[in-house]
């Protein structure tokens, strides 16, 4: 190989490299001698050279081979290049917490960790859904936007005057928080949640003078739910819920379990949205499979069977759109979802439709209201419906 | 010890939110405003930002449950600023 002395080199480059003002500018030579043999290679020099002449090289190329390449390197080079406009910086000053706001080039206060994500501490919820993974956070909030809520609505049944009621309220407890084994790969799967609850789920009409028309069912039960994260999706849950059913006037009585699973990744819009669709739209789509189990002693004001034990296994897949989010502020949102089960002792089938409308009056979300429409076979009570509803809802 | 700015943090937030810059990021609405789904949302919202080009030669990764006190946007930068404390950078305006 061609070698030249490292003192020769570096004067011919004094006088080759006219960008560089003088030779203090020049980096130390010493760290391009990569096999240290004293001189530098003709490989070697080149890089030098490179260096000389584009400056960034010097700070970014770690590795000597005259590019910036390679994840470490783009990102230093990212983070160097990034600039954030005057907007963003009067928004962003007080994100490091209620501290002195640093002057540039000087280190903030570290950012104050909050307060445990994970706090057992019980938290009532109200939602529609007893199934509804958010129920089961350790700080809610009322900023879900997933259409769990208590509806109570008045309307008229055939002619009867009736209040119909779909909502469940409970109280999350005993929750716990994993992190990630250390050493385990970037996409390997781990258990990052527990938590329990206990919850009554009321469903169904109840009229004022006839109770042949009342058509209900109340769910009196346990839940626990596991969230997974990492593998094939960015989080999954498992619920399981254990439950005794009865129905608004107390007659029926039926027992049994249900479980659900319910996957989330951004990447597909599944069961969440990453990213707005345009500065107009958003939307996602949702997929939960569920089994639920049912032995039924008393059928009350349902049209299940005595005696009979329902095994039902489906799911549900749905849709959520967010039109003219600039002009309604996202308060707005239209969804639709077809839920299938299949009765697999009676072969039964039970499918039913839904679409609806919702708006929120509140900053919170806490508070909105919705026309609902759904077509279909409810498989708790195996009853028929065809109904509209316009509802008032709150959900804490 | 490595130094990043929080406006970098900021930026590469804001570019995981809004890919291509046509879309409005209000850093202060409700953040359902702008990731709808609820809390679960969030919660894969953490492993999203780890998965995102943007941050993978930082080897970002937040735990889902780091979202658990994500209100707005602005807290987004936040968790990620927390992040990059507790992994050793310097933060720096």
């Amino acid at each position: 190989m061609k070698r030249r002395h490292l003192l020769l080199n570096t004067a011919v480059l004094v006088l080759s490299a006219t960008s560089v003002a003088n030779a203090a500018d020049r980096p130390d030579p010493k760290p391009y001698d990569r096999d240290r043999d004293g001189v530098l290679s003709t490989a070697e020099l080149t890089v030098y050279r490179l260096h000389i002449a584009n400056p960034l090289l010097v700070t970014f190329d770690k590795d000597f081979n005259g590019r910036i390449e390679g994840e470490t390197e783009i990102a230093e080079l990212n983070l160097s290049l990034t600039r954030f406009d005057g907007d963003d910086t009067a928004q962003l000053a007080d994100v490091p917490g209620d501290g002195p706001i640093a002057v540039s080039s000087i280190p903030i206060l570290p950012v104050e960790a909050e307060a445990d994500p994970c706090d057992p501490a019980a938290q009532v919820f109200v939602r529609r859904d007893p199934m509804e993974v958010d129920a089961y956070s350790g700080d809610m909030g009322q900023e879900d936007e997933k259409g769990a809520s208590l509806a109570i609505s008045s309307e008229n049944v055939s002619g009867f005057d009736a209040t119909e009621i779909h909502g469940v309220v409970g109280v999350s407890f005993g929750r716990r928080c994993y992190t990630k084994p250390s050493g385990s790969a970037a996409d390997a799967l781990y258990l990052f949640s527990r938590s329990f609850a206990a919850s009554v789920q009321a469903d169904g009409v109840r009229t004022a003078d006839d109770p042949d028309k009342d058509k209900s069912s109340v769910r009196i039960g346990l839940q626990g739910q596991l969230g997974w994260a990492g593998g094939l999706f960015d989080t999954q849950y498992l619920t399981f819920a254990p439950y005794y059913m009865t129905d608004f006037r107390g007659q029926a009585s039926a027992y049994g379990a249900q479980a659900a699973w319910e996957p989330y990744l951004g990447r597909i819009r599944l069961n969440y949205s990453p990213i707005p669709i345009s500065k107009t739209f958003n939307a996602y789509w949702e997929f939960r499979a569920e089994a639920d189990w049912l032995h039924v002693d008393e059928v009350g004001r349902t049209d299940l069977d005595a005696g009979k034990d329902y095994a039902w296994l489906g799911g549900r897949l749905g849709a959520t759109l967010y039109p003219w989010r600039d002009l309604l502020d996202s308060r707005a949102k239209v969804y639709g979802s077809w839920t299938y089960h299949r009765d697999v002792n009676q072969g039964l089938d039970a499918r039913l439709y839904a679409v609806g409308a919702a708006y929120d009056l509140t900053d919170d979300g806490a508070l909105s209201v919705s026309i609902d429409y759904a077509d279909g076979l409810e498989r708790d009570k195996l009853i028929e419906v065809e109904r509209t509803t316009f509802s008032l809802n709150f959900k804490h | 010890m490595p130094t990043i700015r929080m406006g970098t943090i900021a930026s590469l937030v804001r570019s995981v939110l809004d890919p291509t810059g046509t879309r409005s990021i209000e850093w202060d609405e409700p953040i359902a405003r702008t990731i709808p789904g609820g809390a679960a949302a969030l919660a894969a919202y953490a492993v999203y930002l780890n998965k995102a080009p943007q941050f993978a030669g930082y080897g970002l990764a937040l735990e889902p449950t780091d979202m658990a006190k994500v209100k707005r946007p602005r807290d987004l930068v936040k968790v990620v600023g927390n992040w990059f404390t507790g992994a050793g950078w310097t933060l720096t305006l």
